[in-house]
């Protein structure tokens, strides 16, 4: 097993890749600095609007884990390489846990310490109360949240041709376009749990996004259903799937 | 025995020794190559899922929008719907995100995969130059995208002409909204595709230059918007041109004379700068995709 | 009987209205079995059904008593080298190796490692990225990831792709050397002149249908509606045709342009029996008596056109 986790964090940690999932993790910070110079000077909401929804959420947050975890079994699909780790005594979940993990130890170093580090900025620069606080929460959704969309694009990638289409359709066009217009998308949405999770973790300070953030109970279980439903469909799809 | 009798006809192998077309046929060969591909015309259903399914995505918004038009028109007739609601002029505001993702995602079909599997050395082969088959494919990707652009628009003029209690009378007092919308439309799909066309062009794999060609117009436009209240207005509006997905809003705006784009500072540049600016832009990356065929065949 | 080490029975495996594989069934046992068959006769497929990759639609698979889909443990003794190319191009050879022995639990990965790459010849090479390898050197180091855990089962599909002339001779000593350790091996390819000198047993597909199975010269004799055809060169060769043409256990009887004699016959040994009277009576000399298609090319070309 640890001899796929690191075989798959070798495939992953391209050049780059890496790169981009720097500076795509670094653009924030010019939000953040800039935010905290801004007269009059943000409430805690605007941040929260501008920062962790219009920003880690909604833009970094999937598009590293799109990057990360749909080549993770996409690469090896279209390589024609998956028989090489199938045909093994290994049970299927052996195979699939060190590839997401390898995805989400590829993807969370630069996205939690960015997101940690522009929201602790911005927080001291204006300055607002409860900047550690605040920044941990973030820094821990934003993680939860790379697992959650890893695991959906894990699978993704095992079942289409089309891996990054389909994601960018669902992160971009249901959760985004059409989440913004039809409410009960929230409760069917990762974004959303994220940022319920935000709100679970720093209760006394989020007020941001009060409207359309989702209560504890419906982030945490929406949460549990996705990882839990999406690992199992993973599962499945290597018993039964005829194998390149 | 009699000469004409029988005849034996040589059915082996043949050369051809016809006429030739040149690279005229070559290049209008690999243009309706690119638009089939695109649209996954003669690929067997699978191929269309995806382009037909970003198609419907981006009439959503069109549909609805009509429907609300009619809707308020049956409520409170005689009110003009054009003015108040969304319509033509916010058409590629709202849809941007689909539309972005679609030509990404088509993009990256149209360049990369002829590249990965090493079937582009048997077009170079032909009397094709690189820079040729670049410009077709560009011209492809152009094409499909202006199709997915204008047709939304169209449903929309449709609906809200259909929902209008005089729908002569509001084709007559509204059609100066189709050149218009057909000029944004083109704007817009020339520099999206522009764009996708120049990072497809140096990617490695499909995922990769549609997941950078989405970041890079998501997170610009995210940062700028953030970052350009805090500014001075004049360095303001200098960098809001920076926002990717703004740059052809800015173009829509000055066609419609509204003010549809997320980061509304640079509008106060005047029209040529915003324009300028635009074309600028399409063309650079028009011409780096040339440029890098023409290396990668060296 | 001892049970077999791949049991086919009934199989069919469709892709849509595609049918693959058509209702096949065969035994395999120890030693090494040649799967021929021309290019999309569905050897692939089928190798793929017994290695696990795939499901077949119908009928059932058993690999050295188990499913190979559904039991894990089976596949600690079965190795699989696949007909692709592609591997993973950013480990070197030896890294290579050692992550098949890993996956398949060897409890020493290096040493048997180290000990397959030798046996392919790869030693000096296992250093270096895959990527830099030819093909040949990809197709040895794949065989070496093939065999590292020492399995019981081997299935090579087209695996002398690629090879040049001296590497295919070794590969076929290394796989004889296997088989005579009591593996089971089956190869398949679509070059007939590679099956003839590696396998003892042939298994013959074509359009998803096994066409034939047994040892070759068996498999020939099998065809007992198509004649042989039998080459005589002789001193006087017309004289000779029209006296075979008199015996009953020749078909018919040809005179080529440079004066060599074919005959049709059904029953060869016959004919060789009553050839060398029949020339001493006529005072004719007897250069070379030949049978012209008992080679498995000629089976070959003759099943695949039926």
């Amino acid at each position: 097993m640890t001899a796929i986790y690191v075989l798959s964090v070798r495939q992953l940690a391209g050049r780059w890749r890496l790169l981009i999932l720097l500076a795509l993790c670094a653009a924030p910070f010019a939000v953040a600095a800039a935010a905290g110079s801004a007269h009059p000077p943000p409430t805690a909401s605007h941040i929260d609007d501008v920062l962790l929804d219009g920003l880690w959420a909604s833009a970094v947050l999937p598009i590293v884990a799109l990057a990360v975890a749909t080549p993770a079994f996409g690469n090896e699909l279209s390589d024609k390489t998956l028989a090489n780790l199938t045909l093994t005594p290994l049970p299927h979940w052996r195979i699939a846990l060190p590839k997401l993990l390898a995805a989400v130890t590829v993807g969370a170093p630069a996205l939690v310490a960015g997101t940690f580090g522009s929201v602790l900025l911005v927080f001291r620069l204006v300055p607002l109360p409860g900047a550690g606080r605040a920044a941990t929460a973030a820094a821990l959704a934003m993680a939860v949240g790379l697992v959650l969309y890893s695991t959906v694009f894990l699978w993704a990638g095992l079942v289409t041709s089309h891996p990054l289409a389909l994601g960018l359709l669902y992160v971009f066009v249901w959760e985004g376009l059409f989440g913004t217009f039809v409410n009960g998308i929230k409760y069917l949405s990762i974004r959303q749990y994220t940022l319920g999770i935000v709100k679970t973790l720093d209760e006394s300070r989020f007020s941001g996004l009060e409207r359309h953030v989702l209560g504890s109970t419906a982030a945490i279980a929406g949460a549990a259903v996705v990882a839990a439903g999406f690992g199992l469909l993973v599962l499945r799809r290597l018993r039964r799937m005829d194998v390149p | 025995m009699s000469a004409a009798a029988g005849r034996v006809y040589d059915l082996g192998f043949r050369r051809y020794e016809g006429p030739r077309e040149g690279r005229r046929c070559a290049v209008l060969a690999v243009y309706k190559n690119g638009l089939r591909t695109a649209l996954g015309l003669g690929r067997g259903g699978r191929a269309k899922v995806v382009p037909w399914l970003f198609i419907s995505a981006s009439l959503i918004p069109a549909v609805v929008m009509a429907l609300i038009a009619g809707a308020v028109d049956r409520a409170a007739p005689g009110f003009d719907a054009s003015k108040s609601l969304p319509s033509h002029a916010h058409y590629y505001a709202i849809a941007a995100i689909v539309m972005v993702v679609f030509v990404a995602v088509i993009g990256a079909e149209l360049y990369c995969p002829d590249r990965r599997n090493g079937t582009i050395s048997l077009y170079l082969v032909r009397p094709l130059r690189p820079a040729d088959y670049a410009a077709a494919r560009w011209a492809a990707l152009v094409t499909v995208v202006v199709a997915a652009a204008w047709l939304p628009q169209v449903v929309l003029l449709g609906g809200l002409v259909l929902g209008a209690a005089d729908p002569i009378g509001y084709l007559g007092a509204h059609w100066a909204d189709i050149p218009r919308f057909l000029l944004a439309g083109a704007a817009l799909a020339v520099y999206y595709a522009s764009l996708a066309s120049v990072v497809s062009a140096y990617a490695t794999r499909r995922a990769y230059a549609a997941a950078f060609v989405v970041g890079a117009f998501i997170v610009s436009g995210a940062v700028v918007a953030g970052v350009v209240d805090v500014l001075s207005r004049e360095t303001g509006r200098w960098l809001a041109l920076l926002s990717l997905p703004d740059v052809p809003l800015y173009v829509n705006d000055l066609i419609f004379g509204a003010s549809t784009a997320g980061t509304t500072a640079a509008e106060h540049l005047p029209a040529a700068v915003q324009v300028g600016w635009f074309l600028l832009v399409s063309a650079v990356a028009t011409l780096a995709t040339l440029d890098r065929y023409r290396r990668l065949a060296r | 009987m001892t049970e077999p080490a791949i049991r086919v029975d009934a199989v069919s495996k469709w892709y849509g209205s595609l049918v693959a594989v058509n209702d096949v069934s065969f035994e395999v046992q120890t030693g090494i079995t040649g799967l021929l068959g021309p290019n999309g006769a569905g050897k692939t497929t089928l190798l793929k059904l017994i290695g696990g990759a795939a499901a077949p639609s119908q009928g059932s698979v058993r690999v050295l008593g188990g499913d190979p889909r559904t039991n894990r443990a089976v596949h600690r003794r079965i190795g699989v080298m696949s007909e692709h190319e592609a591997t993973y191009d950013l480990l070197n050879g030896r890294r290579l190796v050692e992550l098949a022995a890993r996956l398949h639990e060897v409890p020493d990965a290096r040493a048997a490692a180290r000990a397959a790459i030798d046996a392919v010849d790869m030693a000096e090479a296992a250093g270096r990225r895959v990527a830099t390898y030819s093909r040949g050197m990809k197709q040895r180091i794949k065989l070496a990831a093939a065999f590292v855990h020492d399995p019981e089962l081997l299935i090579l599909d087209e695996p002398l792709t690629g090879a040049d002339p001296r590497h295919r001779v070794e590969f076929q000593e290394l796989l004889h050397r296997l088989a005579a350790e009591g593996r089971t091996i089956l190869v398949s390819s679509h070059i007939l002149e590679e099956v003839e000198s590696l396998a003892s047993r042939v298994l013959l597909v074509v359009s998803g249908k096994l066409a034939a199975e047994g040892d070759h010269h068996a498999i020939r004799a099998a065809l007992d509606e198509r004649p042989y055809h039998v080459q005589v060169v002789c001193s006087a060769p017309r004289r000779l045709a029209a006296a075979l043409v008199e015996l009953d256990t020749v078909d018919s009887v040809q005179v080529g342009e440079d004066g060599d004699v074919v005959l049709l016959s059904r029953n060869v040994a016959a004919v060789q029996q009553s050839l060398p009277a029949l020339a001493r009576d006529l005072s004719i000399r007897l250069t070379r008596v030949e049978p012209l298609d008992d080679s498995l090319e000629s089976v070959f070309e003759y099943l695949v056109e039926r």
